[in-house]
């Protein structure tokens, strides 16, 4: 089925490209509010991404440090075959996956906390035992969310979920960041991060249920 | 289990690769008929949904002041160097 | 080929969220082309036939023409494409409610069954007097069934509490599954049948 955009009829792709063509073309002729904006923008997240391979906090700092040299460096020869987000994220792979080898990191990212055998995403007493009337079902279900958005909208609220990604495991708050935060589909997350499609997908899973688990706790007890 | 169906602690597994649309039919299937029924899973779903729709507007931390200008100064280099043209 | 769909208030689809096109003037609502192959699950439109509608109660039920393939599920079809012919009228939240009354009343008569079975002669003859929903949660509150029988029973005072919520679907649900934990797969095909034949009946289809 077609998807239409609301904005006459262009697609997402379309508007995404025409707006990488201006920024690139500003950068390109060295508008320095530009890039500093561009920086700004993906620190966060470029940071969490890079802090699954290396194992500190400021060694992913230099990561990104290093993926933004390379980029000022690669603008020139940059073709916009791919967005300006995914070329950023490409780098910054290349270059946390050698300085985590430099690092002497031989475990592969996808089994760090990630898809392999761990704890269930919901606690396992949320559900009835066997023996009960109805195995499996729910005990304590879910309880509704009245307007969440609204609840999420005040600061110390915000300051909260920023803490509850912050406290995921690192491949988590990679997988998480690039599917939800950044937007990318599942295949572009798959080739960055070298993982099967059914691997990221469990890991974003874990991630998600996490964070839900988070905000349902935030929202009783800030009931 | 002699019943073939999905139920709610199998269901809390699947939420993502049923919104990703990449469950097999025959699960699938389960799934749908499981859902038809279980309100709680359809809200569990929904806040699985609301989880990935927030986590986009949380607050982002800043780039370091000290970083940002330097690498502010190495663009400003690098672009002054090919000169205009 | 005719069939049925069960939609959320306003015709719109429970998973899908899709407004379907309604009937107008005495015309049917447009044609709804699915966007693959009618034989995947994902990709098709689905509808029910007869036999499938317990599982899917919603609080609409509508008659629909498929058109192209069709290709049955386990508990429905899959059409290339389907359109509205008219609203089921007689199906409406009282009938619901009426056939949610109905499941519990089953769910109540197989957990007696299990309580004979059990030799707890004189709970299952107090459980069969129990003629409301309301009675049937009271009746099992208050009985201290024997371990064989104590699931079903349980299952039976949960399809009240359910019904009682105006949960029909689940209502349906708990019936089939008590009378599987007593009589097995057969059991739970047997009581879809019921219900499949109760609305039959009661919507004339």
């Amino acid at each position: 089925m077609e998807r239409t955009s609301p904005s006459g009829g262009m697609s997402v792709d379309a508007r995404v490209e025409g707006r990488d063509a201006t920024l690139l073309a500003a950068l390109r002729a060295g508008d320095e509010a530009a890039f500093a904006a561009l920086v700004t923008r993906y620190h966060a997240s470029l940071k969490r991404v890079a802090r699954a391979y290396v194992s500190t906090d400021a060694v992913a700092e230099e990561v990104v440090q290093d993926t933004w040299m390379a980029a000022i460096r690669g603008l020139d020869r940059f073709e916009q075959r791919a967005t300006i987000k995914t070329w950023l994220f490409r780098i910054l792979t290349n270059q946390a996956k050698s300085r985590g080898m430099r690092e002497r990191r031989t475990v592969p990212f996808a089994s760090l906390a990630g898809a392999d055998g761990e704890e269930p995403s919901v606690a396992p007493d949320r559900f009835q035992r066997d023996g009960d009337t109805w195995p499996g079902h729910w005990a304590i279900p879910p309880r509704p969310w009245q307007d969440p958005e609204r609840r999420l909208a005040s600061l110390e609220a915000r300051e909260h979920l920023r803490a509850a990604i912050a406290a995921l495991p690192p491949t988590q708050q990679a997988v998480l960041t690039l599917r939800d935060v950044e937007g990318l589909e599942s295949e572009e997350v798959c080739g960055l991060l070298d993982l099967s499609a059914g691997n990221q997908r469990v890991i974003l899973h874990r991630a998600r249920a996490r964070v839900r688990a988070d905000l349902e706790r935030y929202f009783e007890e800030t009931a | 289990m002699s019943v073939d169906e999905v139920v709610c602690r199998e269901f809390a597994e699947l939420a993502t690769e049923y919104l990703d649309g990449a469950m097999p039919d025959e699960t699938l299937e389960l799934v749908e008929e499981h859902l038809a029924m279980c309100d709680w899973c359809r809200d569990y779903l929904g806040q699985i949904e609301t989880s990935a729709r927030v986590v986009a507007d949380a607050p982002q931390t800043a780039p370091p002041a000290p970083a940002l200008e330097a690498l502010v100064g190495a663009f400003r280099a690098h672009t002054t160097e090919d000169g205009p043209p | 080929m005719i069939a049925y769909k069960f939609l959320c208030a306003g015709g719109v689809g429970p998973f899908s969220r899709y407004a379907w096109p309604l009937p107008r003037d005495g015309a049917p609502g447009t044609w709804v082309i699915s966007s693959g192959d009618a034989a995947r699950c994902r990709a098709a439109v689905h509808a029910c036939r007869v036999g499938d509608l317990p599982w899917w109660l919603q609080d609409e039920l509508w008659e629909a023409e498929l058109g192209g393939e069709v290709t049955a599920g386990r508990h429905k079809v899959m059409a290339a494409r389907a359109r509205l012919l008219r609203r089921v009228g007689g199906w409406d939240a009282e009938c619901a409610q009426r056939f949610a009354d109905a499941c519990v009343a089953r769910a109540r008569d197989h957990a007696a069954t299990a309580l004979d079975r059990a030799d707890a002669t004189d709970l299952a003859v107090a459980l069969r007097h129990a003629a409301t929903p309301r009675r049937v949660r009271e009746t099992v509150r208050d009985t201290a069934a024997p371990e064989p029988a104590r699931v079903a029973v349980s299952m039976a005072g949960d399809a009240a509490i359910r019904a009682l919520a105006g949960a029909a679907v689940v209502a349906a649900y708990i019936a089939a599954h008590t009378a599987a934990r007593v009589d097995g797969p057969d059991g739970l095909a047997a009581e879809r049948a019921w219900q499949s034949a109760w609305l039959r009946a009661e919507l004339a289809l």
